[in-house]
């Protein structure tokens, strides 16, 4: 009888916790959906149903659509910016469900950039205001009054909500930005970096001192207002006030090894052991989309790493680049050639292109650039990745095809061919264009009687203005060189990564969440920079330089280089 | 013929009064926004249309029918919508007639706002035929915008500035800051009226 009963009650006690794990799990993927739910209708502007979110604004002014969004004004972290005139406050729950006093100042966690628009007065915080519930919080977005009883601003739209949609936007502006990202502790902010082995050290060397400089010239800082100042309202007031950061940085080393196909495993054990918030800089010579992946996984930024072979996406969120690299060069060979007035609308373009890492970023540049702009295929030639192009083998697809241009991603043997076309009983095409990346500095080995008509993409300021921009952005002698000591690539594009860390910091307070470092980011000032004429984030823009001369070589041994276009073409 | 000399003085005194002075509005309590009225020398540059073609500003600009323009930028937040969402208004209560008014929107971040960038921003609007939103080099761009007494140096420095060009003597109403519908299109019509 006994045995009976306990087997009933086991046999009860485990249906009950079926039961209940089934309940338990169908209760957290209901709350997964109600997010997902919650983000559409924040980010994209849409409800549940499909239906565009409609807002009013400025008492009238019906909102278009999903042109409206929350993210367009409190940014994919809720945290709120600054635009002009216009102050847009943080909307993440942490913020609406705790009383808000009387400003003395912007609160911090409140960006102040941007804020000296010209001629227009800078936005004034608002005033105090008890925490919302949910009952006012859903009031407010429909009536647009706060629970003070003060009218929000009219460029805060009013939004016609039903009770359950609002419960999803409720529920999702709880979850935003609640917690700090991983990679943050009551004493350090992690950051990582990392090379790979491809490359000879003396090719990161300089990437590392510098990045290493800027972390130790920080934390000097912080610790000095920790060992010397004890009054902790001076102590808060430096920091509010961007002059020291919140947290000691630190930065680790990640190396990785081998085959780019097994950086993943290595990347995962590197953030196992110690999760980072933001990946800094980095260089690599061969690949960088395992990184870029696992990043975009992970929700883990990247910023500014250097290589030349970028993932080129509209959507990926979390990866900041310098350039779109070679492939910018491609996208500017096809936006030149059509905006030339001698190029007719069914020119025809011979692309010819080596099977290589670089041959494939330049001639995906031009191709897909190519295509945006509605212009036929070009007709592509490929050459295997280990064979040469000869200078027979070029004239007679020029002779063969007859185009009006040709675009040739080659490197190598590619000046000894192009300079055989000047033989006088040869009808060379209109145009050729080359690539100054990909030839490194052979592409100043042409013939003279060949030069009118090769273009050259260089996707850097030219060097005499590079020089005047170097003394201007370094000052007569950077730190840790030598005199006469040339300033690596690497360095001038630490630099700008420097710049961008520490007025990010400054910006980004105690508000450690990884969407806001990007948001900070995408709000920045543009740079002014030796290497490209200008570098900038906008809201949702991954490329920093977007430009790239086409240029021509004089006349003679030492030939200038001449620019045949603006930075930026269209 | 003489005209004798305090007539000259007095004319210009108006003048001055009508270009430089800002207009009082009329109801000045509830108005948010700043109006005057200015002359501008448009500077003949070419720019290029959200469907890569290339257009002449002076001849867009100079136009029988009102032109009003503003300064927004492919990726802006707040600013920009506020902005937009006043051109689709105004083209939606002139029943799209484009014979009525030519919008016209010039980027202030040229080196994004590519073609491809400007024509997704108007889709996304629901634009209608009548306004253009334009780019082109970094200095053209500056010149418009200096022109125009509004250099932006920096997009994160952004302003809210709408411009109406009168038809009947080319001189420009100048709103800075936003307004809602209403305003802006009773600030159309008092520009427009004969
Ligand atoms: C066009 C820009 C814009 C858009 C779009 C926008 N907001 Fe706002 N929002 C603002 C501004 C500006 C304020 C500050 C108003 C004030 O305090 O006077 C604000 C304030 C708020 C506040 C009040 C914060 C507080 O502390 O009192 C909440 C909540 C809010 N917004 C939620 C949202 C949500 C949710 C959405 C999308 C459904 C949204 N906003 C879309 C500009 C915008």
């Amino acid at each position: 009888m006994n045995r009976v009963l306990s087997f009933i009650i086991c046999i009860a006690i485990i249906c009950v916790s079926l039961l209940r794990s089934d309940v338990y799990g169908q209760q957290e993927a209901d709350s997964m959906e109600t997010l997902k739910h919650g983000e559409r209708l924040y980010r994209d502007g849409l409800l549940p149903s499909g239906k565009p979110l409609i807002g009013i604004i400025k008492g009238d002014l019906p909102a278009p659509g999903n042109s409206f969004t929350c993210i367009s004004c409190h940014m994919r972290s809720g945290l709120g910016s600054v635009e002009g005139s216009v102050l847009t406050t943080p909307t993440n729950g942490r913020s609406l469900y705790a009383p808000r006093s009387n400003p003395p100042t912007l609160r911090p966690g409140m960006s102040t950039m941007g804020a000296s628009g010209k001629g227009a007065p800078s936005p004034q915080p608002p005033p105090a205001r008890p925490a919302y519930t949910d009952e006012s919080l859903a009031a407010a977005l429909r009536g647009g009054v706060d629970p003070s009883g003060r009218a929000w601003d009219p460029v805060m739209p009013r939004y016609k909500l039903q009770d359950d949609e609002m419960a999803i936007l409720i529920s999702y502006l709880k979850s935003l930005s609640s917690e700090f990202s991983p990679g943050v502790d009551a004493t350090t902010l992690r950051f990582a970096t990392v090379i790979t082995d491809d490359l000879n050290p003396d090719r990161y060397q300089d990437h590392l001192n510098l990045l290493d400089d800027f972390i130790r010239r920080t934390n000097e800082r912080t610790n000095h207002i920790e060992n010397e100042i004890r009054n902790p309202r001076v102590k808060r007031q430096l920091m509010v006030s961007g002059r020291v950061a919140y947290r000691k940085l630190s930065l680790s080393r990640w190396l990785l090894k081998g085959a780019p196909e097994t950086w993943r495993s290595q990347l995962e054990e590197y953030y196992r052991k110690e999760p980072v918030f933001a990946i800094i800089g980095g260089i690599s010579g061969t690949a960088w989309k395992p990184v870029h992946d696992f990043c975009e996984s992970n929700r883990l930024p990247c910023l500014y790493p250097q290589t030349d072979f970028p993932v080129i996406s509209e959507t990926d969120w979390y990866t900041l680049y310098p350039s779109k690299g070679y492939y910018q060069e491609g996208e500017t060979a096809a936006r030149f050639l059509n905006r030339g007035d001698d190029f007719p609308d069914c020119g025809k373009v011979l692309m010819i292109t080596r099977e290589s890492q670089v041959g494939k970023m330049l001639s995906n540049g031009f191709r897909d650039t190519w295509r945006a702009i509605g212009r036929t295929e070009p007709l592509t030639v490929r050459i295997a990745e280990k064979e040469t192009l000869s200078p027979e083998h070029l004239a007679l697809l020029i002779k063969k095809e007859k185009p009006d241009a040709v675009v040739i991603w080659d490197n190598a043997a590619l000046p000894e061919a192009i300079n055989a076309l000047s033989a006088p009983d040869f009808e060379p095409p209109r145009k050729i264009i080359v690539s100054s990346g990909y030839l490194s500095q052979e592409f100043m080995k042409q013939n003279d009687n060949i030069r009118d008509i090769i273009y050259i993409t260089y996707p850097e300021r030219l060097p005499a203005d590079e020089k005047l921009h170097e003394a201007y952005f370094f000052g007569t002698q950077p730190k840790g060189l030598k005199n006469g000591d040339s300033i690596s690539k690497s360095t001038k594009l630490t630099y700008p990564l420097i710049k961008v860390m520490e007025q990010s910091l400054r910006e980004m307070k105690e508000n450690f969440y990884r969407d806001y470092l990007l948001d900070i980011i995408s709000m920045g000032k543009d740079l002014d920079v030796p290497l490209y004429e200008r570098m900038s984030f906008g809201p949702g823009q991954r490329y920093a330089s977007k430009g790239c001369y086409i240029v021509q070589l004089g006349k003679g041994s030492h030939p200038e280089l001449i620019k045949r276009s603006d930075w930026v073409i269209h | 013929m003489r005209i004798p000399f305090p007539r000259i003085s007095l004319f210009f005194v108006i003048l001055l009064f009508v270009c430089i002075l800002p207009v009082r509005p009329t109801h000045a309590a509830d108005i948010k926004y700043k109006r005057s009225i200015e002359k501008y020398n448009i500077p003949d540059v070419v720019l290029i249309n959200q469907d890569g073609k290339k257009v002449r500003l002076q001849s867009l600009l100079n136009s029988d029918i009102p032109v009003i323009v503003d300064f927004i930028y492919g990726t802006c937040t707040t600013i920009c919508p506020v902005l937009s969402a006043g051109y689709v208004n105004l083209q939606r209560k002139l029943d799209a007639d484009n014979q009525k008014v030519r919008l016209i929107s010039i980027t202030i971040d040229p080196e994004n706002d590519s073609p491809k960038v400007m024509k997704e921003y108007l889709k996304r609007y629901r634009a209608k035929p009548g306004w253009d939103f334009l780019t082109g080099s970094r200095a053209d761009i500056d010149t418009v915008m200096r022109a125009f007494n509004a250099y932006i140096p920096d997009k994160m420095s952004h302003y809210p500035l709408n411009m109406i060009r009168m038809p009947k003597n080319g001189n420009w109403v100048r709103l800075f800051g936003l307004m809602s519908t209403k305003e802006f299109l009773n600030e159309y019509q008092m520009a427009t009226a004969k």
